[in-house]
C-alpha cells in the first residue's frame, strides 16, 4: 500500500477496446456488462476514442450537490468516492458532472472509486493508456508547466 | 477568529468544510442551530417518509476537527443579532459574539396552517418540510385512509409518491393548470402526470384549498374553491417557502424577502454574511436579484460565503434553477429557462421518443444555451449544465438533443480541454 492514487486514461493512447469497462464491471458488479462499468468510451470516427471517467475534481461539483452524503472525499489523496449504501439515485450529482463520469445503475449511481489502488482496468489496458496517477506529482507537474507557460511568455 | 454560523443544513455544511479546508488555522467555528440533530437532509425525507431510509441515514454531514480543532455546535433558537455588539441572542438568554457571522438560517413553509382555535392547528393538517413534520405525518398515518397533498411541485410530488407507497389514496390538489410548473414544461410535466396517475394518484388542477371541516377534533375532509368536496383524514402542505428572517428584524440587515446579499455575499452590515435558502441573490441567467431555494445553489453560496468571510474576495457567479427527480424509474433533470410561458423569441430543439420516454429540450437565446430538459434518458446533462453556466456559444443547437450529437460535442469538449491543459503527461517521472 502506497499513497492513494486515482485513475488518469490517455486518450492519445486509447484503442476503444473497451476491455478496461469489461475488467471494471466484473470488478464491481461480478458481470461482463460494459453498462455496469466505471469507465465508458465514447466511440468517435477522427476524433478518437474519448474514455469517460471520474477526474476526481479538487472542486468537485457532485458532492456539493449530493443531498444524501453519499459522495465523500477521503482523506489524503483528496480523491472523490461514492458511497453506493447511502445513494438514494436522485441524479443530482449527474446534472451537475461535466464528465459524464456518472452513470446511472440498478440501486445505486455508479462512479469510479478508485478501488482502493487495485485497479483491475490498469492492469487490463493492453497499450498502458490508463494510468494510476499520484495526486501529488499530478499537481506538481501542472504547477511545473504553467510556470513554464508563464516564462515563456 | 471566531467565526459564527447560524445553521445546520447544505450551505452551513459546506461553508464549514471551506473553512477547514482552507488552510488558515486560527478559526474558532461555532455552529448555532435549532435542529435536534445537526446537518439531516430535508430533500430526502420523502424517502424516509415511505420507510426507505432510516433517520441514522437522514445525516448527510458529520462535524469533523480539522487541525485539532472541532467546532462547537450550540442547540440554540436565535432570537436577534446586535451587530453594534457583535452578538447572537439565544431564547434561553445566551449571548454568543462573533467576530464574522454567517447568517444560513433557511426557510420555512410560507402557508399558515389552519388554526381551530388560536395557536391550535388541526389535527390532521400538516407541512412538509421539517422532520418534526414527518414524525407527524407517520404520527396519522395509522388512522389514515385519504391524504390530500397541497401543491404539486416537486416536493408535493415527492411526498405523495411516498404516501401512495405506504398504502393510502393520494389526491394532489395544485392551483396551475399544470404540475410541476416551475420545474418542467408542459411536456414534461404530461410525462410525469401520467407515471403517477398510473400509480394510483389522482389529480384536481387549477384549484386550491379553501376550507377544512373536522369530526372529533381532527381532519375529515376538505373543502374546494371550485365548491368540490373530498374526504381526507390527513392534508399535507407543500408549496413553497419563505426564508426566515424573522429574528433580524432589529439588527439593521436589509432585508427584502430575502436577506439582501452582494456579489460576495455579504449583507449591508460588514462582517455579517448569508448564504443558502435565507438569501435573495443573483441569478446567474436573468442578473436580477432572485430568492432561488435548492440544495445545489445553497452549498454554492456557502462555499463563496465562506472564502469572503475569510477575507478572500470570491465572486458568486449566480443561481442557476435546475433540478432532478425520479419517478417510477424515469428520471427528470431540468436547468435555466424551460418553461413555455418564459420562451419568447427563443430558439427552442426537441426530441421526443414515445416508447421508451426520452425527451430532451434545449433552449437557446443569442447562440447560447438558457435552459435544458432531459427525461427519461440523462446523459450528458451534466455537460449541457456546464455549458449552460459558462455561457458558452453554441453553434448547432440541434445537436444538444440527439445522443450522438451529445457525444460528439463531449468529444469536441474533451479534445478541447485536453489541448489547454496536455495532461498526458502527468504520471511521467520527475
Amino acid at each position: 500500500m502506497g499513497r492513494e492514487k486515482y485513475v488518469f486514461i490517455n486518450k492519445t493512447l486509447c484503442t476503444g477496446c473497451g476491455d478496461c469497462t469489461l475488467a471494471c464491471s466484473f470488478e464491481k458488479e461480478g458481470l461482463f456488462q460494459p453498462v455496469k462499468s466505471r469507465i465508458h468510451i465514447v466511440e468517435g470516427d477522427l476524433a478518437g476514442f474519448t474514455p469517460q471517467i471520474c477526474r476526481n475534481c479538487e472542486d468537485a461539483p457532485c458532492l456539493d450537490a449530493c443531498p444524501a452524503g453519499a459522495i465523500l472525499r477521503r482523506e489524503g489523496s483528496g480523491s472523490i468516492y461514492l458511497d453506493e449504501a447511502k445513494c438514494v439515485e436522485c441524479n443530482m450529482c449527474i446534472m451537475v458532472c461535466p464528465f459524464n463520469a456518472i452513470s446511472r445503475g440498478d440501486g445505486t449511481n455508479l462512479k469510479c472509486d478508485t478501488c482502493d489502488g487495485e485497479t483491475p482496468c490498469v492492469k487490463s489496458c493492453k497499450l498502458g493508456a490508463i494510468v494510476l496517477v499520484d495526486p501529488d506529482r499530478d499537481s506538481k507537474q501542472k504547477r511545473r508547466k504553467m510556470l513554464k507557460m508563464l516564462w515563456q511568455e | 477568529m471566531r467565526i459564527v454560523i447560524i445553521g445546520s443544513s447544505a450551505a452551513s455544511k459546506s461553508a464549514v468544510e471551506t473553512l477547514q479546508r482552507s488552510g488558515v488555522d486560527d478559526i474558532d467555528l461555532i455552529i448555532i442551530t435549532k435542529d435536534k440533530t445537526p446537518y439531516y437532509s430535508r430533500v430526502i425525507l420523502p424517502n424516509y417518509l415511505a420507510g426507505y431510509l432510516t433517520e441514522e441515514e437522514l445525516i448527510f454531514y458529520r462535524i469533523q476537527s480539522s487541525k485539532g480543532k472541532t467546532p462547537e455546535i450550540i442547540h440554540g433558537v436565535v432570537t436577534g443579532v446586535v451587530p453594534t455588539d457583535k452578538k447572537v441572542l439565544l431564547a434561553d438568554g445566551r449571548q454568543i459574539g462573533y467576530d464574522r457571522l454567517l447568517i444560513c438560517s433557511g426557510a420555512s413553509p410560507s402557508v399558515m396552517l389552519p388554526e381551530r382555535s388560536p395557536g391550535e392547528t388541526i389535527r390532521g393538517v400538516c407541512h412538509f418540510r421539517n422532520i418534526e413534520d414527518i414524525y407527524q405525518i407517520s404520527d396519522l398515518l395509522q388512522d389514515t385512509k385519504d391524504c390530500v397533498v397541497a401543491g404539486g411541485g416537486l416536493i408535493g410530488l415527492k411526498g405523495a409518491v411516498a404516501l401512495n407507497h405506504l398504502g393510502k389514496h393520494v389526491t394532489v390538489v395544485h392551483r396551475s393548470s399544470q404540475l410541476l410548473s416551475t420545474f418542467m414544461d408542459r411536456q414534461g410535466s404530461d410525462m410525469v402526470y401520467r407515471i403517477l396517475n398510473n400509480q394510483g394518484i389522482d389529480f384536481i388542477l387549477s384549484d386550491t384549498i379553501e376550507g377544512y371541516e373536522t369530526k372529533e377534533e381532527r381532519l375529515s375532509g376538505i373543502a374546494l374553491k371550485s365548491g368540490n368536496k373530498l374526504d381526507a383524514q390527513l392534508a399535507v402542505w407543500a408549496a413553497g417557502v419563505s426564508p426566515n428572517t424573522d429574528f433580524l428584524k432589529n439588527s439593521g440587515i436589509e432585508i427584502d424577502n430575502g436577506i439582501c446579499i452582494d456579489d460576495y455575499m455579504e449583507t449591508n452590515i460588514e462582517g455579517i454574511f448569508a448564504a443558502g435558502d435565507v438569501t435573495r441573490a443573483k441569478n446567474l441567467l436573468t442578473d436580477e436579484p432572485d430568492t432561488i431555494t435548492l440544495w445545489t445553489d445553497a452549498t454554492l453560496q456557502g462555499k463563496v460565503a465562506a472564502w469572503n468571510v475569510l477575507g478572500v474576495k470570491k465572486r458568486y457567479i449566480g443561481g442557476l434553477t435546475m433540478n432532478s427527480v425520479v419517478f417510477d424509474g424515469v428520471p427528470f433533470i431540468s436547468m435555466g429557462i424551460i418553461r413555455d410561458a418564459d420562451i419568447i423569441n427563443d430558439q427552442v430543439f426537441t426530441f421526443f421518443e414515445q416508447e421508451r420516454s426520452v425527451y430532451r429540450k434545449i433552449v437557446l437565446r443569442d447562440d447560447r444555451i438558457i435552459g435544458a430538459v432531459f427525461a427519461g434518458d440523462i446523459r450528458y446533462a451534466g455537460m449541457v449544465n456546464w455549458d449552460l453556466k459558462s455561457k458558452r456559444k453554441i453553434k448547432n443547437g440541434k445537436r444538444y438533443v440527439s445522443l450522438s450529437g451529445l457525444e460528439d460535442v463531449f468529444r469536441e469538449h474533451h479534445a478541447e480541454l485536453m489541448s489547454q491543459h496536455d495532461l498526458t503527461d502527468a504520471n511521467k517521472e520527475d
